[in-house]
Order: structure tokens, then sequence, then C-alpha cells
């Protein structure tokens, strides 16, 4: 007889096949090699077969397979060999096996034994305190990682056919991992690939709401074509936007985010046909977006992107891009025809496209790809605390299982049956661990919120952060787990015990005693080197944000506030205009008492936007494609240099006399003076910058040099700058920097106020101090090692409690010979070292174990470093020496009680 | 299956049994009920566990391989029975090392389209046959003999 119905699923995943590896272990290795191969086969094969049934019989599978595998393995372990059938052990065997297969008997003694657990739990206070918040502490760390894992990165994106939406970048050759915006014209070619279906651009950014109470910022994307329908959505009410809406002269419609609904219109049903307005513009109300709905991160309001090609083609990247596959194409077809595209691109129009290429990448991976890794060491992480928590505990429960060993015997000795024994202890785990987890879910409250309050701007996703159904069946799956993790070898070391420990044999180290403190000093030396793992990480953090907080910006990061505005062209039209609203708003801000200086620029440091492009000394040839030297293009007011002090080197600054009508000048940094005049002097020269989009500059005279800025990040070096006078040249969109004196207070007040006196109609956007900025780029690194070190610090602590632990009981078991040794003369220098030296050798084993895990293991913290060697040897041997000296010092005070026990005493005990 | 605490089951005595060969006779009065007289033909080892049993009377009919027996038991206890894989090796060791069970050559023609390493399959020896058939015959007289003392519960 046959299945009737060949198994069709597909097989198990290796997580899974590695977990059944796992169970298969918990079989004696007899056993094992007999049916091991068979067990796997049968245990594919009835995957394949539920897979396909369905999700629900699959999972009630695996549960099941989850408990008996271990029900059945220790049952297997702790009879002995099967006998001859005929012999009378055989015999025996039978009828206690006949025994054991009962139902409601078992449900009996369940009951017995956690009556039995409870009494003991409550028994032992201090021994199940201690191994109460052990637990509670490695489980609810755990979860509370999970949580972050799941939200972030298990839950899936709020979008139809996730799979099937893609993220679009322009990159250069040498780049091509990067995420560049695409330009307009190059969006529409892709779009027409047939391995795409669409593909959407977007514009983030935020608008100026006015006309609803005080005017201000509502984030806002603007979208090329379309909007919902690329992510297969439906509008909650209303219509998505229609591609026609993008043309120019097309009345201005906006679909709004469901949670703007919710909170501006109070849910008006009426919402349709209502006018918001934006930027100065109304805007007619079209649709409201499905709820959950906040695409691209955070947007609230979606409006048509006016296409208007002229001065903005193929050299003007300004969208972000997104992309839905045709039914039936891969993400591979839609790469190599993007690659094909690219290479024909790059012939037709060297100008804009030399050497640019597309990086397509599904949505998923742009969203959460590059947190994913960082997010997987940092469960990773608290899974060693967790272990380390899981080895004290079984710690304490062997040592306490020495003290029970003589109990045990007498009740096997009076025929109580193993199988029933090691029932018995392992439900005591098991109580344990769902106590711990119970408690540890609580700590997880506190600590989801305590990571969402931490986390750093950069982490995606985190209001899906919450302690839903999945991160609950996580701590309680993990709460059997670790059940079985500490419970099972003091478990089976009781189950094993002999009438003959019940005689004393074992009470002053027989075998078992022996045994015992082998498995001890194995946990030990688990603990340290699982400890110095995570110190090593955590050592190579601090390392590298010491790093971090010594890189010079070349910029004054203290007492500045700095905010952004952007003026309507509407109101100043011209560049006359432009520079004296700049001019006025200046000469306001420095009569505020406590401002010491105040300049402006665009594209400041470390801030969202900047225009690049390519430098040109007047009488030179042009460089050939490749060859080129960028530039940014910086215009700033006359105060700018001086209030985030930087330093003219050679020649002059820009001063207030630069304005329209005069000479037209410009500074360089030292990068760009570098690159372009290597030996002459570039005071004198006349240099251009020609930026896409319009946003050029003709050749101006250099006048001075000034020093480097970091702009990209803290830890990019300084690029080249090409400093304007704004009063010659705009923009409309400039960032104010306001510097105060020290003591000055906060002046934001005041600042809103004299903004608010120019011109009522202007917020003031990205109010942040330069040491806010700077903050926020060493946010991630500060994160991290918060949380490795605070990991650490737990493994540490819990390490050395264990240490101490097991010192103790060592030193308490063996007063007597302590005591024979000190009444023969033995110094209490002696004893003390003794002492020491035996708890030492775990911990050199540790030590040593946990440095070479480390070693090998170096490169996986690769990615959270700057200029830190992941086997930065000062890293290394600091951490081993602060270990090394914590475990001495929680030895020592066992070991000086050993040298102060009083002989007679000792020996009286006996 | 409940084997043990039953009081109107008769079970096997150390004290009462005669040595020999699988299939000895024996008496035994039973001490709980009122004077019954059951005499049965009893090979070592009885009574089976449920799944036991159904793991025999499965392998009776054809040699099968692990999963399959897993399939055909659930199948034919009609759902009743549906061992877990820790279980079913637990019990295949066992009956093995009863003698009641050993390996069996696999077939020229595997089912289900297996390719790669051959499947281990099990036969039932004609020791397990008769043990198999010994444990049917006890359940009947202990059906039987529930149907004399509480006819309507039985049926």
């Amino acid at each position: 007889m046959t299945p009737e119905r060949p198994p069709g699923g597909s097989g198990p995943s290796r997580l899974v096949r590695f977990g059944f590896e796992l169970l298969l272990r918990i079989f004696p290795g007899r056993f094992r090699s007999r049916f091991g191969d068979s067990m796997r086969e049968t245990f594919d094969l009835r995957y394949r077969e539920l897979r396909a049934v369905s999700r629900r019989s699959l999972l009630f599978f695996l549960l099941k397979t989850a408990t008996n595998m271990p029900a059945s393995g220790l049952r297997e372990r702790v009879q002995r060999p099967h006998p001859h059938p005929d012999s009378p052990a055989g015999r025996a065997r039978r009828e206690s096996h006949r025994n054991q297969n009962t139902g409601s008997l078992l449900m009996d003694t369940l009951r017995q034994d956690l009556a039995f657990a409870l009494r003991s739990l409550a028994r032992n206070r201090t021994f199940s305190l201690a191994a109460l918040l052990t637990l509670a502490l490695g489980i609810g760390a755990t979860t509370s990682i999970f949580s972050v894992v799941n939200g972030v990165l298990l839950k899936p994106l709020p979008f139809q056919d996730q799979d099937r939406l893609v993220s679009v970048f322009t990159v250069s050759e040498e780049h091509p991992d990067s995420r560049g915006n695409m330009s307009g014209p190059d969006m529409a070619d892709l779009a027409d690939t047939p391995a795409l279906e669409t593909a959407v651009g977007f514009m983030r950014g935020t608008a100026t709401l006015t006309g609803r109470g005080e005017a201000r910022l509502v984030s806002d994307a603007r979208v090329s074509e379309g909007l919902l329908s690329t992510f297969g959505l439906q509008p909650f009410m209303g219509r998505d936007l229609r591609p026609e809406e993008s043309i120019p002269g097309a009345p201005r419609s906006v679909v709004i985010g469901y949670g703007f609904w919710r909170e501006e219109l109070g849910e008006s049903p009426d919402a349709l046909g209502q006018t918001l307005e934006l930027q100065g513009d109304t805007y007619e109300i079209v649709g409201v977006a499905p709820p959950g709905f906040e695409f691209p991160e955070g947007a609230r309001l979606w409006r048509p992107y006016y296409r208007s090609d002229e001065g903005c083609g193929r050299g003007c990247h300004v969208y972000y891009s997104v992309g839905r596959l045709a039914d039936g194409a891969s993400l591979e077809q839609a790469r190599e025809q993007a690659e094909a595209l690219a290479l024909r691109l790059d012939e037709q129009f060297p100008d804009s496209n030399y050497e640019k290429r597309f990086n397509l990448m599904t949505l998923e991976d742009d969203v959460v790809g590059e947190i994913r890794a960082d997010l997987w060491i940092l469960l990773a992480a608290v899974t060693l605390v967790l272990l380390v928590a899981c080895a004290n505990v079984a710690n304490l429960l062997l040592a306490r299982a020495q003290g029970r060993m003589g109990e045990v015997g007498i009740r096997a000795a009076m025929g109580a049956g193993r199988m029933r024994l090691l029932q018995q202890v392992l439900t005591e785990s098991l109580v344990l661990a769902l106590m711990g987890g119970g408690l540890g879910v609580a700590l997880t409250f506190v600590g989801v919120d305590m990571l969402k309050g931490m986390a750093p701007e950069s982490l995606p996703r985190v209001d899906e952060i919450t302690l839903d159904s999945s991160v609950l069946a996580f701590a309680l799956l993990l709460s059997l787990a670790v059940s079985l993790v500490f419970g099972l070898s003091p478990a089976l070391r009781l189950a094993r015990s002999s009438p003959a420990d019940a005689l004393g044999r074992s009470r002053r180290g027989g075998d078992a005693g022996r045994a015992g403190s082998r498995s001890r000093s194995l946990l030990l030396a688990s603990e340290v080197a699982l400890s110095l793992i995570l110190l090593v990480g955590a050592g190579l953090l601090l390392r590298t944000l010491g790093e971090l907080k010594s890189i010079q910006p070349g910029f004054r990061t203290e007492q500045i506030t700095r905010f952004t505005l952007s003026i309507p062209e509407s109101t100043y039209p011209e560049l006359e205009e432009v520079a004296g609203f700049y001019e006025r708003l200046e000469e306001r801000l420095a009569a505020i008492p406590g401002v010491e200086s105040v300049g402006s620029t665009f594209g400041a440091a470390l801030g969202s936007m900047s225009a690049t492009g390519v430098a040109q000394v007047e009488g030179r040839p042009e460089p050939p494609p490749g060859e080129e030297i960028p530039a940014r293009l910086r215009p700033v007011t006359p105060g700018y240099l001086e209030t985030m002090g930087i330093p003219v080197l050679t020649g002059r600054g820009i001063e207030p006399s630069d304005r329209a009508g005069t000479m037209e000048v410009a500074l360089i940094n030292e990068t760009l003076a570098a690159a372009l005049f290597p030996d002459e002097d570039p005071l004198g020269k006349r240099l251009s910058v020609s930026v896409d989009f319009g946003f050029g500059s003709p050749a101006r005279t250099i006048v001075g040099v000034v020093a480097d800025t970091r702009m990209r990040a803290l830890t990019s070096a300084a690029p080249g700058a090409f400093y304007v006078p704004q009063r010659q040249y705009g923009p409309s969109f400039m960032t104010v920097a306001v510097r105060s004196r020290p003591g000055a207070g906060n002046l934001m007040e005041s600042i809103r106020r004299e903004v608010a006196s120019l011109d009522p109609n202007l917020p003031l956007r990205n109010v942040e101090t330069m040491r806010q900025v700077v903050d926020a780029e060493m946010a991630p690194t500060r994160f991290f090692l918060t949380l490795l070190g605070v990991f650490a610090g737990l493994a540490v602590v819990l390490a050395s409690v264990g240490l101490y632990g097991v010192a103790t009981y060592m030193v308490s078991r063996r007063r007597q010979e302590i005591g024979i040794r000190m009444a023969l003369g033995a110094e209490s220098g002696r004893v003390t070292g003794m002492v020491v030296r035996q708890a030492a050798a775990p911990v050199l084993l540790g030590v040593l174990v946990g440095l070479a895990t480390a070693m090998a293991g170096a490169r996986v913290m690769e990615g959270f470093l700057f200029q830190v060697n992941p086997r930065d040897p000062l890293v290394f041997v600091g951490v081993t020496g602060l270990l090394v000296a914590v475990s001495f010092l929680a030895t020592l005070l066992p070991a000086r009680q050993a040298s102060r026990v009083d002989p007679g005493e000792a020996l009286r005990r006996e | 299956m409940h084997s043990t605490c039953n009081k109107h089951e008769p079970v096997a005595d150390e004290r009462t049994r005669i040595p020999g060969t699988p299939g000895t006779t024996w008496t035994r009065q039973d001490d709980q009920e009122q004077n019954v007289k059951v005499e049965n033909t009893h090979p070592e080892g009885l009574p089976l566990s449920a799944l036991d049993l159904q793991v025999l009377l499965v392998l009776s009919r054809s040699d099968l391989y692990g999963y399959a027996i897993m399939k055909e038991v659930e199948t034919l206890s009609e759902g009743l029975l549906s061992p877990e894989i820790g279980s079913l090796y637990r019990v295949l060791g066992r009956l093995m090392d009863m003698g009641w069970v050993g390996e069996a050559p696999a077939p020229a023609d595997e089912p289900d389209g297996h390719r790669g390493k051959p499947r281990r399959y099990y036969r039932i020896t004609e020791q397990g046959r008769t043990v198999a058939r010994a444990e049917l015959n006890r359940l009947k007289k202990v059906l039987d003999h529930a149907g004399k003392l509480a006819p309507e519960a039985v049926g």
C-alpha cells in the first residue's frame, strides 16, 4: 500500500530542516544512526504533503513535531538499551513501557508535577527569584528586539503585490549600487521597456498649507503620473490622480492621505471637492488614499508634478522612482532591459547620460535593505544574552539538582520511573520559563517604547513596531525553547541518579559530583565566551563613536541654530527682491539680543539640498567625459563664513558690497583649489560651474580660498566647493544659520517673530541646531552602541553572578577538605589561590573560545565601523582584560570566605 | 487505548506464568471480579499499545517505508490515530527489538517516483503476525467479557 496522493508542496526551508536536526539530537546516538535518515525523510515527505494542504495544518504539524520529538527522544534516552525480550529485564521493561502509554495517567501526573513545581519554586524563594529575573531579562530583551525585526522587516509593506514593485535609480558606472534620482525622460524610456508596466516618479518635499488656521508645512510628494494604481491600491474615497493631470495647465488636483483626512478634515464625508491652499495655489481634493498608505515615507498629500522639459531634461535628476513589473516579468529581465537601455542612452545622449546606468531593486530592499543585516545582527546579539541567561539558570538548577540527588536517589530506589522523574524536573523548568516569559513580555512593553524613542531617524517603518500577536507568539515559543535549553541537562542528570546517590556516595565528589562540576564549568565557560563576543562588539562601536567624534567637520557645531526658508516666486519674482528679503531678514535677526552673527546658504552642510556641477577654468580646454572635476555650487550671504566659522585662507571672503552690478566673484575651497590649480595661484582666475536645469554659474573671478567643510556626511571627505555671493546669484530657497552668544538661551521665539514680521506666510522648515545635525549623523552608531553595550553589560553581570554562585557553591561543598588543609597548616593565601585557580579554568577556556569566535566573526561588524579595524587589537585586549578582572573579582569574595574557614568547625560538621 | 487501571482486564502476572514459548496457556483468577475465569493464549508483551497494534496491522498488509506507515495508519484508523514522527520510530524500534518487525528490501518499482537513496522498508515477521492476532483475540475477549457484564454499554 502506498499513499494515494504523492506529496506535492515544496520541501522544508533550511531553517526548518535545521530545527528538525536539532530535535533529532535529543534522541540517543544509537537511535539516530538507526532511524535518523528515515525520520528525516518522513519529516520531509509529511511537510511537503501538508504544505500542499494548508498553512494551518502545516503549522499544526510543526508544533506537534516540536513537542513530540523531544518527548520521544527523552524517553528513548532515559530507558536503558533495549534488553533481549526474553531476559527478565526485558520483561520488566515491557511492563513499565506499558504503563507509559496511558493518556489519563499523563494528565494526572502533569497536574501533580505542576503542583510540585509550584511548591518547590515557592520554597526556594531566592533561587526562584534569581532564575525568574534572569529569564525575564533575557526573554524581554530578545522579544523587544524581535518586535523591531518584526515591524521593520517581517510585516509586509502596505501594497498589493509587493514583490512586483521595484525602485529605480540612476547610478554611475563606477558606483552601480548607489541610489541616485531619475530624470523624467529616462524614467519614461524605462517605463517603455517590456518588463516594466509603469514607472512613476516622486518628488518628496513639504508644502505650505495656508487658509486653514496658521500657515504650516505638510509632508507631500509630487507625482509624475497617477499614484495608487502603481501600488495596486484603490482610493479609500474618490479617485486616484490621473496621468493627464500632470500636464501643465491641467486643473490642480490633490489626493490626501487617510491620516490627513482624519486629523485635518475630521473624517468629513464631503471632503471630496473641497479645496486646499498649497504653496499659494488652490488644489481640489479628488481622493483619499487608503489607510496606511504614506509613500514615500511619511507623505500626507500627493499632487501631480507638472512636467515641463524646459531646462530640465535628461540631466535633471529629480525623481525618486518606483516601477511595477509587468505580468510574468522578473526583476532580472527588467534589469537586463534597463542595462540595454542605459547603454543606448549613453551613446545617444553623451552630455547627460555618459556612463549612467540604472539600478533596479525591489521596493522592499530599497526601504529596509540597508537596515536588514543590522537588525538581524542585533537579534543575534540579544540571543547571545539570552543564552548567557539560560546558562546561568541551568547552573542554578544544576547546583540544586546536586542537592537533590539524595532525595531523587531514594525515590529511584523505591521504584520511581526515570521518565516520571525527568518529566517532573522538566515541568519545573517549563513553569519557570513560562513565568519568566510572562515577566519578559511585561518588560517588552517598556523595551519597545524605549527602542522606538532611541531609534535613529534612519530606521524605517518605526510606526509598525508594536507588540502584536506574532510578537507574543514569539515570546511563548521562545519561553518553551528556553525551558528545554536550560532544563535539559539538570533534568537528565537528576533522572540518571541512582539509588547509590541516596547512600551518600556522591556527597563528597563521587562520579556524579565530578560530572556535575564538569557541566557547570562548561556552562561558565560558554557564558564567558558569549560575554566576550558581545563586549568586543560594543568595544568596536565605542571606538567608532570616538572616531566619529574626533572628526573635524570644518564648521562650528555649537551655538548655531539653522532653518530653511523658501520664499514664493509670486511675491519675490526677481533676484533684487530675493536678495533684498534675505538682507533685511539677516539685519533683523542680527539685531536680536544674544545673536552674534547671521548668514545664509543654499546647500547647507549635512542638509538635504545641494547642487553639484562641473567646474571649468576659463581658457582651458573642456575636460573629456569622465575627467570632469565636480564642485558644489554654494550661494552664500556675506555673514555665512563668519557665522559657521569657516576661515578664509587666502584672498578675501564674500563682502556685503558683492551685489548685482558689481564684479562677479567667487571663492573656492582647498579641495577644489588643489584639484584645479595644483601649481598655480587660483586668485584672479576665472571659473564657471555648470549644473543641470539651468542652475549653473557663468565664469566668475576667484577672489579667495577657504578651508574645507564636510558636506554629504561627517564620514565622507569634503567635496570641492564653489562659493558665490547670494546677492549676485539667488536663489530664493536658503538655509539661514544664526549663531548666538553663549548663555543667550533659546532664541527661536524671537527668530520666528522676526520672520513673521517680514512675511507672515513663511513657515520655517527644518529648524535644528548644528549640534542636533551632527548628533543625528552619529545616531545609528550611538543606537547600536547603546544596545550592544547594554547587552554586553547584561551578559557580563550574569556571567559574573554565575561565577560567584559556582565559586560559593564549590567552597561550601569543600568546607571539610579546606578545613583539613588549614588544620594541617595551609596558609589562608594558598587556600584563596586554590579557589581562584579552580574558577580560573572555565574563565580561561571561555576567553579563548570567545576570542577565537570574535576574531572569526569580526567581519560581521564591518558595516557598523568607521576607521576602526574589526580586529582592533586595543579592543580585543581591553575587553579581555575587563572580563578577566570582573571574573577575578567575582571569585575573590568566595575565595576569601574559604580562607576564613574555621578548621575545627568544619571538621565537627562531619 | 487504556490498558492499565482496567479492573475488568486480566493482567499477566509473573507468579502465575508458566515458562515456555510464546503462546503459553495459563489461567488466572482475577481477584477483582466475581470468579470469572479467563482463558487466554497469550504471547509475551501483551497488551500492545494502540500504535504498536496499528503498525503491526498495517505491515501485515504489505511492506512499507516510514512515511507510508504513517499515512496508512492514518487512513486505516480513519484519522483516529495520526502518529507523530518521534513516537512512530520509537514504536518501530521497539517492535524490531521484540523481533516482531524486520527490514525488507525496497521493491523495484518504488512509488511516488522516488529517486536517490533507496528507502528502508519494514516487514512484519511471523512472530509479529502471531502477536497481532493474539492482541486482536485478547481485545475481542475483553469486549465479549465487557458485553456480558454491561451489554448496553457495548451494544
